[in-house]
């Protein structure tokens, strides 16, 4: 019978130390990584046409990075926040995609598990583990109060979290301040739960379809979860690229109310960067 | 809580090894990946532009130097076309002269030989109208000896004379 476990399930336990199949997946991703790092920059050379993998790694740069600044309106901001964004999205692509590795939830080895004998599989996503998720929100979170805090300066960017009651919109002013503390807070747990129930979703739903109908059929299943690792990838990056953008704006002079708001529907991925425009005059 | 998070798989042995794992993956991708590429990449763009900025240039360049070669072409057939063309002027000019010369030497020849001619006839007339008078003289003088030689000359010029205007 089919074992789902919402968390990964421990295989092998060193010294105490219980190794789970996604910490196992996540090393085996890591010298993926390091694979691809070293074929790459054995490769690259600035002059001659890129090919190979070293290509492949130079277009995404190219596209993320005009990606990236077609958010931030701004090349050096762009240039900032590129190692954080770039290195998120390519991580969390490429565990991802693991769900779509043959042998994903099949290959495993018999244990108990909660009094019951199931099959604890080798292979699972990386990011069907919270917490991996988890780890890369509190990542892109510190990274956006870090990031705000170099370009605002400490009380900079804290004044707009903390803002005294008897200032211009009085109790209404902290009590808003407050509540983008917490909602600081939320985007962690939105972050981490967004991508790890969508990849886990993912997860079942391959497994259940392979286990009903193990031929042709989750064919369609498995394009739709390539789409929906790299969309998830895609909006991971691109709401850590917004959160950094909007920590690095000042709100301007205080005696106005209304928010800085940019209008992100313009935002492109690999075209021509300078899509985003404030709406209400702010920069 | 932690009942909560047991059920949802967060334990901190597993949160702990991501955490290591992916600060270790974020530090060697930005250090090792996204540097390197990304100024291979910048190298590479202005490298792509200097290429561009010097075969403009070259461009330019050759079509400068394609205008004047043309400009020196045109400059050069029109002056050799004007050279041809004095040299015609030239050529015909000198060609009427000598022709002008030759002929004036031809007819200077010419009338020279004319009047070396006459002369020549009146020098070998009046010697023959002498030749022949003398010859007269003595024959007739042979024929008539009794006409004494005043007398006979006397006839003799007559009868030239009338023969001349005869």
């Amino acid at each position: 019978m089919l074992a789902i476990s919402i968390g990964p399930e421990v295989i092998a336990t060193i010294a105490g130390f219980p190794i789970t199949n996604t910490m196992l997946v996540a090393g085996v991703l890591f010298f993926v990584i390091l694979a691809i790092i070293g074929i790459t920059l054995r490769n690259i050379d600035p002059d001659k046409p890129a090919t190979g993998i070293a290509g492949l790694m130079e277009v995404f740069v190219e596209y993320f990075l005009d990606f990236v600044e077609s958010i931030t309106n701004d090349r050096d901001k762009a240039l900032k926040f590129f190692p954080i964004v770039a290195t998120i999205f390519f991580v969390v692509l490429l565990s991802n995609l693991v769900e779509l590795w043959p042998g994903m939830g099949t290959i495993g080895v018999w244990g108990m598990h909660h009094g019951e004998l199931v099959l604890i599989p080798f292979i699972r996503s990386v990011s069907a583990d919270l917490n991996f998720t988890f780890v890369v929100a509190l990542f892109a979170m510190i990274s956006v109060q870090v990031m705000g805090m170099q370009y605002l300066g400490f009380t900079g960017y804290w004044s707009k979290f903390f803002v005294a009651p008897w200032h211009k919109p009085f109790v209404i002013g902290t009590f808003v301040g407050l509540l983008e503390l917490i909602s600081e807070f939320s985007k962690v747990l939105s972050f981490s739960f967004r991508l790890f129930g969508n990849i886990f979703a993912g997860e079942v739903l391959l497994l259940v379809i392979g286990f009903l109908a193990p031929f042709l059929a989750p064919l369609p299943f498995l394009f739709l979860e390539l789409f929906v690792g790299f969309v998830q990838a895609l909006v991971f990056a691109t709401l850590t690229i917004v959160f950094l953008n909007m920590a690095t704006i000042s709100h301007g002079d205080h005696d106005e109310e209304h928010e800085p708001r940019a209008d992100y529907s313009k935002a492109t991925f690999g075209g021509k960067p300078g899509g985003v425009v404030p709406a209400n005059g702010h920069k | 809580m932690s009942e909560m998070l047991t059920k949802l798989g967060i334990n901190w042995e597993g949160f702990i090894a991501q955490l290591i794992n992916f600060t270790v993956l974020f530090l060697i991708l930005r250090f090792f990946a996204w540097k390197p590429i990304s100024a291979a990449l910048e190298h590479r763009r202005q490298k792509i532009a200097k290429g561009i900025e010097d075969a403009k240039r070259a461009d330019d360049q050759l079509e400068s130097i394609e205008r004047e070669r043309k400009e020196t072409m045109t400059e050069a057939r029109k002056e050799a076309a004007q050279i041809i063309e004095e040299a015609k002027q030239k050529a015909s000019g000198l060609k009427d002269e000598k022709m002008r010369l030759a002929k004036e030497e031809i007819e200077k020849q010419v009338s020279e030989a004319k009047e070396m001619i006459v002369g020549e006839r009146e020098a070998a007339y009046s010697a023959l109208k002498q030749d022949l008078a003398d010859l007269i003289t003595k024959a007739t003088g042979k024929i008539v000896t009794d006409l004494n030689d005043e007398a006979h000359k006397k006839l003799i010029d007559q009868a030239v004379k009338d023969l001349e205007t005869a």
